[in-house]
């Protein structure tokens, strides 16, 4: 059994280089959430629905991660493969299409949503035993009513984190961010998609007065290459970017980093040290190709300097 | 329960041609099939994902009828909606009323997977009635696997759309191998089989050798099975009838169960098409599924087999 958990969508990208080179990229933001957890917890698992294929897939990545559960529902016969075809400036675009063997298309990726059918068994199982359960982009506020429930008897924390959904509900957006925060404990967006998706966020502080509003939730706001703050209680906590590790490449960077700070604020850290932990994991996730794959204790103890440091530093910012 | 319907559910509105709107019209193809299950035995489960707002659309029915609501997942902040738009050249359109994309997801996050069907089929269910080609092979190879275990069978309403693999050869061989009785209509066997005529067909569905109920729109009926042929013109239940939707899915589930429960051809096609002929009279299905009713029924389908077998 693991205390933190996380739930939503696995998809493995076909990348496919204008140099004609191709590759497979392990990927899904539930998957980028869990290896954000692992840099700080071994007690970690994946729960949700996958492909016959997953442990063919995903098996080798968590063996060499230290994770040792995971507890997958079949829901198809392969896993989604997402196909990016990249330009020499290394932009791509992203073909949900139907892929070579899958069957499956855009269509069918909200079956990898969790669902109460898929979470109840492990969280009734494990009662008393989980700290946190991050749900990955569903935008139903009906599941995140049952969630909270589940969460409220088996004594674990909720969270979230969204992704643009565009027009993905049947409510007004800014409706739909409002109703699944009243419901959660800890949630995440990123700045761009907050100005896509609420009315009236423009900037950077129509977010903040947006979300100063949930007070019953922290909100891991992330603004990109000008890192991150945790609001909670009213009060805003700023944390910046590292490029300690270097960088190779972005992808997974707001998943990871999510995943570490929801298990900061679970293990009860304080406000902007929650944030700093989720910026020095985005550092690390960023220096790698596809997911992290280095978590050593020499690398782990580096991220909470890390993570020291840009405590430190926002303090210090504060102070002036 | 011995009987479920698995599948979606979906309120419809109905536009005509004068303007006029019939709103919040309950539908869905697997849920008419239930209400088809519905008006054999109250032994019957719909198990479905649905929208958080179900019962705004469905509670009338549903409670009216006493239906068991252990199959009910509430997944989605809506259920999937149509509308149906009847233009004046006596074809009509239909959509979604949401947007494309909102519409999408609901059918994705209301897809059951196989795993979690386990529970309702463990406890003596006989018979499980599935709809369309949206099931991989996954699906298939649990579903076996139910069958072996509980000794279930499984009913089939072949879909309007199936995939075609890389090969030409179409996605559904998987799906036949499961299945133990199957339905189709005259416009889906005449694809499939790359015929033109009824007889055509019939003659296909012999050789294909699954028990088959074989609907050909207001001619009526076939049902196929063990190379002998059976065939039942459209039964009118009454003279009012106003709207056909879902009778296929009705008549479908309806044959399912007549099938399962062992009555000969001519009782299966009779009771399937009498099953559909009730829900025929009003738009959504007959609203009064009670003893009474399966009596009246059972009485009509005895008084029609005298008459087809002079």
């Amino acid at each position: 059994m693991a205390e933190y958990i996380v739930s939503g969508n696995v998809i493995i990208d076909e990348i496919h280089q204008y140099t004609g080179e191709s590759y497979v990229r392990l990927g899904g933001g539930a998957i980028y959430a869990l290896s954000g957890y692992r840099v700080w917890t071994d007690s970690c698992a994946f729960v949700g629905y996958a492909g016959c294929d997953f442990f063919d897939n995903y098996g080798e990545w968590l063996r060499n991660s230290g994770i040792n559960e995971c507890c997958v529902t079949p829901a198809y016969d392969y896993d989604f493969r997402s196909i990016l075809t990249y330009d020499e400036n290394g932009f791509y675009t992203s073909s949900n299409g139907e892929s070579f063997r899958t069957g499956l298309n855009k269509e069918h990726l909200g079956r990898c949503t969790p669902t109460m059918e898929c979470c109840t068994p492990y969280a009734e199982a494990h009662k008393g035993k989980i700290k946190g359960w991050e749900i990955h982009s569903h935008v139903d506020t009906v599941f995140y009513q049952q969630f909270k429930k589940l969460a409220r008897e088996c004594g674990f924390k909720t969270g979230c984190e969204l992704v643009n959904f565009g027009r993905k509900s049947y409510m007004e957006p800014t409706e739909t961010i409002k109703e699944v925060i009243r419901n959660l404990d800890f949630f995440s967006m990123n700045l761009t998609e907050c100005k896509d998706l609420i009315d009236g966020v423009k900037d950077l502080y129509d977010a903040e007065e947006f979300f100063k509003e949930f007070t019953n939730c922290s909100i891991f706001l992330r603004n990109g290459t000008d890192g991150a703050e945790m609001i909670s209680g009213g009060r805003v906590y700023r944390a910046g970017l590292a490029d300690d590790f270097g960088q190779k490449d972005s992808t997974g960077c707001g998943n990871s980093s999510t995943a570490a700070a929801f298990w900061a604020v679970c293990e009860g850290l304080d406000p902007l040290t929650a944030a700093c932990i989720g910026s020095a994991t985005a550092a690390l996730n960023v220096a790698h190709e596809g997911l992290i794959t280095d978590f050593s204790s020499e690398t782990v103890a580096k991220c909470a300097e890390i993570a020291k440091r840009l405590r430190h530093e926002s303090l210090s910012a504060e102070e002036m | 329960m011995k009987y479920a319907a698995i599948g979606y559910s979906m309120p419809n509105d109905i536009i005509f041609v004068d303007g006029t709107e019939l709103k919040g019209i309950i539908g869905g193809g697997s849920f008419f099939a239930y209400t088809g299950l519905k008006l054999c035995t109250d032994d019957c489960l719909f198990i479905a994902a649905v929208g958080a707002d179900f019962d705004e659309y469905y509670s009338e029915w549903w409670d009216g009828n006493n239906c068991s609501r252990d199959g009910l997942m509430f997944r989605t902040d809506n259920s999937i909606y149509f509308y149906v738009k009847y233009l004046p050249d006596g074809t009509y359109e239909e959509g979604t009323i949401f947007t494309e994309e909102y519409d999408k997801v609901c059918w994705a996050e209301n897809f059951i997977v196989a795993s979690e069907i386990e529970k309702y089929v463990a406890h003596g269910m006989k018979g499980l009635y599935l709809y369309g080609g949206n099931m991989d092979h996954l699906y298939c190879r649990t579903m076996q696997g139910y069958k072996d275990k509980y000794g279930l069978k499984i009913g089939w309403e072949f879909p309007q759309a199936y995939r075609i693999l890389g090969n030409g050869q179409d996605d559904l061989g998987h799906i036949f191998d499961i299945v133990d009785y199957f339905s189709l209509n005259r416009k889906e066997a005449y694809k499939y089989f790359g015929v033109n005529t009824d007889a055509d067909a019939v003659e296909e569905l012999k050789k294909l050798g699954k028990p088959c109920y074989f609907r050909v729109g207001q001619d009526g009926a076939y049902f196929i099975d063990k190379g002998e042929v059976t065939f039942v013109p459209m039964i009118s239940v009454r003279d009012n009838e106003v709207d056909p939707t879902g009778c296929g899915n009705i008549s479908t589930a309806a044959a399912m169960w007549a099938f399962f429960e062992g009555y000969d051809p001519l009782r299966i096609c009779i009771w399937a098409a009498i099953c559909a002929g009730y829900n025929a009279l009003q738009y959504g299905p007959y609203p009064k599924m009670d003893a009474e009713t399966r009596a009246e029924a059972q009485k009509l389908m005895e008084e029609l087999v005298i008459k087809f077998r002079k």
